[in-house]
């Protein structure tokens, strides 16, 4: 009696748990009933992309010089405008535009977008006309990693009042986020930039040239021009910063502060925008400057039919795996059988509570779980047949485990591969196989041996 | 012996034709990563998707799909793997009649979209995969060292290898567009590959 309750108690759990996993626990704590399990996290397979359009920029930009041919930012208000000209100059000569640089623009925009952490991205280029297609998923940071990725890139110290280029980025060796504790202890980001061996020399130049002296009373009305001078730090056409230097620096590194981070989303916010910094600086610049012409949400191609038709397909795996099971090994069939629907219960629960995103590839990955979890049921039934006694059908698990030792370990090896890759399509299957071997042996260690136990006492009660 | 000969030489004969296609005709990269026209609609209300579809019908010859590109309804997207100049114009004309669009220009926008590298799919894939068969091949050489070197290496190897290059092959002969749902039934027929390896050398074993 106390082993069939036993046995009773098991099939209430699972299908308790089978519930909650498949159809879900409802509230209305609001007007609506909802679900209160976390949602699944979908791919953007299922959900949908951003595809964002870049056309080489045919514009033309106004260049003024004045008498002696010098080019100049604006025409001064008591000049006199004759001893200026204006041109019209297209903002990319015809020159740069070839399928070359077409082609190297993918090969920055792959290269920043994947070091930008990028879980799922396409570019896609037309050698001929240049056009280019992102395809990026779509989350909070797209906005910001598409208007980054798409910046020329183009980085020089100038003189702040003649615009002089100083210093350009063929010197940069390296850009990196570096962080430092300020006196009150609050953390400042720093973008550092070190320059290669020239770069260093030259560098060093500007800052004894630029060095700002401090301002006394004394020396208020003796200060001279240069004193003033700055130099401007431009970064994609824009300038940056303008400043002096405080004292010469001979160490080739320019540190830039990100900002001084007072609480973690403000550290999170200096740190995203200097490893940017950093991403755009590591990789060259484009050859060619480019405009978005739009950029769409696009929904997923991947209907709900195809979904129900990816789970009706393992449904019915299952239900051929189940039928078999009984037809072979009868009630112990029976009772392992819903060993199979209880492990695919844990693990859609541990695939919620873990927030583990869900991409075409979990659906392969729950395929080769039931596959799996089926192999190591026969595998135990076998052992049960063979020999039916207390100990045996005590140990049976243990024992199949270490029989498929080494089908654990290759299955584990690509597991624990597949979840360290960064790429959505790659993790998300490593951690579905991780997952699910967890609840494989959660399902067999605990609930399967445990209704066999309870059946086999039940028999020789 | 004899059955798994033919076997052999029948995976050979697909592979060497999957090749053959491969270097001469490519891969069929299908729609959705071939090239093909985007026809965005931006409607400033939310409209019936069956009245684009059938201004588009009257326009386009070949085949074309029709999607919302948001929740809200009211910009659409036509797909097409063809349009000429001419066609595009026709298809302005009839929406801006349709719609009353003020700046026709500026809510129909006709974008090229190029077609997609085949490396640039699968490069993600590679570095996992390749990982993930070296581990694998390692613990098959320490595990089964008494199997032989051979035996534990390359049969597993082999198997892998050819179990893939059969699939590659097979989409190629047959010109099999390349979608999104190829790639996770070539990972799972890797996935179970190397797993059934781990149990037919456990059963030599």
């Amino acid at each position: 009696m106390k082993n069939k309750l036993k046995l009773l108690f098991y099939i209430l759990i699972i299908v308790l748990i089978s519930i909650i996993a498949f159809v879900g626990v409802y509230t209305s704590k609001t007007q609506f009933r909802d679900n209160a399990l976390p949602k699944y996290s979908l791919s953007s397979e299922f959900t949908g992309k951003r595809i964002t359009y870049l056309q080489v920029d045919d514009s033309t930009s106004d260049v003024i010089k004045d008498k002696d041919g010098n080019v100049v930012d604006s025409i001064p208000e008591d000049a006199n405008k004759d001893d200026y000209t204006t041109e019209k100059v297209p903002v990319n000569s015809e020159e740069v535009l070839n399928s070359d640089n077409y082609r190297k623009i993918k090969e920055i925009l792959d290269n920043r977008l994947g070091q930008f952490g990028t879980e799922y991205y396409l570019v896609k280029v037309d050698d001929q006309t240049g056009d280019i297609v992102v395809e990026l998923e779509e989350n909070n940071s797209t906005d910001t990693l598409l208007q980054s990725a798409v910046q020329k890139g183009d980085f020089s110290i100038v003189d702040s009042e003649t615009k002089e280029v100083l210093l350009d980025r063929s010197h940069i060796a390296k850009a990196a986020v570096v962080y430092g504790n300020n006196e009150t202890g609050a953390v400042v980001v720093y973008l550092q930039i070190t320059f290669d061996e020239e770069g260093k020399e030259k560098f060093a130049e500007i800052t004894r040239n630029y060095v700002e002296t401090e301002e006394t009373e004394d020396s208020e009305d003796s200060e001279s021009e240069e004193d003033h001078k700055h130099v401007s730090i431009i970064f994609s056409g824009t300038t940056m910063l303008t400043t002096g230097f405080e004292s010469e620096i001979t160490n080739g590194e320019l540190t830039l502060s990100m900002g001084t981070a007072t609480s973690n989303s403000a550290l999170y916010q200096y740190i995203s925008n200097a490893s940017i910094y950093s991403v755009l600086l590591n990789n060259p610049e484009f050859p060619i400057t480019y405009k978005v012409t739009t950029s769409e949400y696009i929904n997923s191609n991947i209907n709900q039919n195809i979904i129900y038709f990816a789970i009706g397909a393992i449904a019915v795996i299952c239900a051929i795996v189940v039928i078999y099971l009984i037809a072979k090994y009868k009630t112990n069939g029976l009772i392992c059988s819903l060993g199979i629907v209880l492990e695919i219960a844990i693990l859609l629960l541990l695939i919620r509570y873990t927030s583990t995103v869900i991409s075409l590839g979990t659906l392969s990955a729950l395929l080769v779980l039931v596959l799996l979890e089926a192999y190591c049921i026969i595998k135990i039934l076998n052992k049960i047949k063979e020999n039916n006694s207390y100990e045996n059908v005590a140990n049976v698990t243990i024992k199949t485990y270490l029989d498929m030792i080494d089908l654990i370990v290759v299955f584990l090896i690509i597991a624990i591969v597949f979840t360290f890759m960064k790429e959505v399509a790659i993790y998300s299957i490593g951690m579905t196989l991780f997952y699910g071997i967890i609840s494989i042996a959660i399902t067999n260690l605990i609930f399967v041996r445990g209704m066999l136990l309870a059946k086999y006492n039940t028999k020789n009660d | 012996m004899k059955k798994r000969l033919i076997v052999l030489v029948i995976a050979l004969v697909i592979i060497i034709a999957g090749l053959v296609m491969i270097f001469t005709k490519g891969l069929n990269l299908g729609d959705e990563y071939g090239k093909y026209t985007m026809i965005n609609i931006y409607m400033t209300d939310p409209s019936n998707i069956e009245d684009v579809r059938q201004i588009a019908d009257e326009v386009i010859d070949g085949d074309f799909t029709v999607s919302y590109t948001d929740e809200f309804n009211d910009t659409a997207s036509i797909k097409v793997k063809s349009i000429t100049d001419e066609q595009v114009s026709s298809l302005k004309e009839k929406l801006k009649a349709k719609y009353s669009f003020e700046d026709v220009d500026n809510n129909v926008i006709a974008i090229n979209v190029p077609g997609a590298n085949l490396y640039d799919l699968v490069k993600v894939y590679i570095a996992p995969i390749v990982v993930a068969l070296a581990l694998s091949l390692i613990y098959f050489v320490i595990a089964f060292r008494k199997l032989g070197i051979v035996k534990a290496l390359f049969t597993p190897l082999i198997t892998v290898v050819g179990i893939v290059a059969l699939y590659i092959s097979i989409i190629a002969i047959f010109r099999i567009a390349i979608t999104e749902y190829l790639i996770p039934i070539g990972i799972l027929l890797f996935i179970l590959t190397l797993l059934g390896n781990a149990i037919y050398l456990r059963s030599q074993k």
